[in-house]
């Protein structure tokens, strides 16, 4: 037993060092060409070569299956860096006299390298990470209703170079900078630092980042607004906000919110968190009007920008149920602490830099809330959520086993518990019926 | 009795309606119905958010009990003893008087 046992661990071993064979070899050669460089450039070309090459963790290293030849030339446009063409890269000759010795290097003269790196790793045969649907949802080219596609980069507020908005391999490129440039990367873009980790190899620095995300709240006093910082570890649960429609145009077909259930301070987080109603805080798509009239042409073509807002709880169930007359259903949704942070980021990210245009049909409430759970929750991205009317979307996540509306079954109840806040006109109405005994009473006792 | 008068009072809140997916440029109006003025933080907030519930309470005799008012109920039994023992009616005309 004991020699049988030994020559199949043997065999498992070269099997192993067999298969891993090409990988140890296939490592990233850099390739310098020095045609055209006089020797002080190709001191600080070489010197270049081989600091980035250390930049690029070793997993990066290893996709490359051939050398990269790099070259240096004068003819390319002025706002060029550099480019990459069949797997060589050709940088700005004039990027290497910036370089002093007894200085870091420039840090254009590394991303440009790290840039092209990246785009000769994303064309290889192994590459193509940049038709990834997720780095898409991620980038910000969301999908459209109806499988129409994706739309324009929208994530325009706060992007550290606009180029990455230009196409998903630009964005590939110029993350890749930033993740192996910025040591706070993963703190700005988790989700984004998250991807590369997965799909390209782990980046070994790591920073301890704040986990409280940053948002503007709106107050309850009309204009006033402040800053919430929220810790996605106090957040309960995440509802899914129905409110009903009404006769408006604007609103016939209802309009869809998240409601954070938020614990009060100290308290764990667990059911009781639900009672907490005055922490609560709604995430709210709306379109933001700036004129007195709301125009339905403007709202057809998309010119009213479309903004992520967040707001208590309290003030829109005021806003819905007394000055609206609309009742509104807090249907909860199944999501684990995980995938509420990952919401919560993506809230942060589209609160800060999504700069889209309301659109009546193809991206309203409904559709933007769609967009905004798939993105930041990845396993609701397929079959998806592209639902352009609010109870469709709830439809939708029902089906999906996500949201669970039987908390809504016994009115009397859901109201105790709020999972619904019914419309004051329902009150009015109930009143009614209470007050001709009441009045009768009242007039016996005098 | 004070429920005629609670009945106008709950009557009284502002009718006007707005398309809701639409926002000013102050982020949405703000309720005229929650009393304003007074300071709004901390444990006050519970019980002036839970005043229109409280109200609607009265006025139907128990039978509307809206989660505000519940959050504020277990708030203020959690904050004292001899509220612990009070009913709900009684805790919530409380809440109102305040």
């Amino acid at each position: 037993m004991r020699p049988s046992g030994q020559v199949r661990r043997w065999r498992w071993a070269v099997l192993v060092a067999w298969l891993a064979a090409p990988w140890a070899h296939a490592a990233l050669t850099l390739e310098l060409q020095p045609q055209g460089l006089d020797p002080a450039q190709i001191v600080a070309a070489e010197r270049t070569l081989q600091q980035v090459r250390g930049r690029l963790p070793p997993q990066w290293q290893a996709r490359f299956q051939h050398p990269v030849q790099v070259r240096w030339s004068d003819t390319l446009p002025a706002h060029v860096h550099g480019r990459a063409r069949n797997g060589a890269i050709t940088l700005q000759r004039a990027l290497l006299d910036t370089v002093k010795d007894d200085q870091p290097l420039p840090r254009p003269l590394e991303a440009a390298l790290i840039h092209e790196l990246t785009h000769v790793l994303d064309r290889s045969p192994q590459g193509g990470w940049s038709r990834d649907a997720r780095l898409r949802d991620l980038a910000g080219w969301q999908r459209r209703p109806w499988k129409l596609g994706r739309t324009a980069n929208a994530f325009s507020g706060r992007s550290p170079d606009d180029y990455e908005r230009a196409r998903p391999a630009e964005f590939l490129a110029v993350n890749a900078e930033h993740l192996l440039l910025d040591p706070d990367y993963a703190c700005r873009r988790p989700a984004v630092a998250a991807w590369f980790a997965e799909h390209l190899g782990p980046i070994d620095h790591t920073v301890a980042c704040d986990s409280r995300l940053p948002l503007m709240q709106a107050e309850e006093d009309a204009g006033a607004a402040s800053l919430l910082e929220l810790d996605p570890a106090r957040i309960y649960a995440v509802d899914y906000l129905l409110a009903e429609g009404n006769e408006q145009l604007m609103s016939r077909w209802g309009h869809s919110m998240l409601r954070l259930v938020i614990c009060a301070p100290g308290r764990p987080r667990g059911p009781a968190c639900r009672m907490d109603l005055s922490h609560h805080r709604v995430l709210s798509y709306r379109a933001f009007v700036g004129d007195v009239q709301i125009s339905s042409w403007r709202g057809l073509t998309g010119s009213y920008p479309s903004r992520l807002f967040v707001l208590p709880l309290n003030q829109v169930i005021n806003e819905y149920t007394q000055l609206e007359l609309r009742g509104l259903s807090s249907v909860p949704l199944a999501l684990d602490g995980q995938d509420i942070a990952g919401l919560l980021e993506r809230v942060a990210q589209v609160h800060w830099s999504y700069d889209g245009r309301y659109l009546f049909v193809s991206n309203n409430c409904a559709v933007e809330t769609g967009k905004l759970l798939q993105e930041g929750v990845p396993r609701l991205a397929s079959p998806g959520l592209n639902r352009i009317t609010p109870r469709g979307l709830l439809t939708r996540l029902e089906r999906q086993g996500v949201a669970d509306a039987s908390v809504l079954a016994d009115r009397a109840q859901a109201t105790r518990q709020g999972y619904y806040f019914a419309s004051a006109a329902d009150h009015y109405q109930q009143l009614f019926v209470v007050v001709p005994s009441g009045s009768c009473r009242w007039a016996r006792q005098r | 009795m004070m429920r005629p008068i609670l009945l106008l009072a709950v009557l009284a809140l502002p009718l006007s309606a707005m398309a809701s997916s639409f926002a000013g440029s102050s982020a949405g109006s703000a309720s005229g119905a929650s009393s304003a003025g007074s300071s709004s933080s901390g444990d006050d907030k519970i019980v002036i958010d839970a005043r229109d519930d409280a109200a609607a309470f009265v006025a139907s005799d128990g039978a509307i009990r809206g989660a505000r008012l519940e959050a504020a109920l277990l708030h203020l039994r959690e904050q004292s003893v001899a509220q612990q023992q009070a009913s709900d009616m009684v805790l919530a005309r409380t809440l109102l008087a305040r």
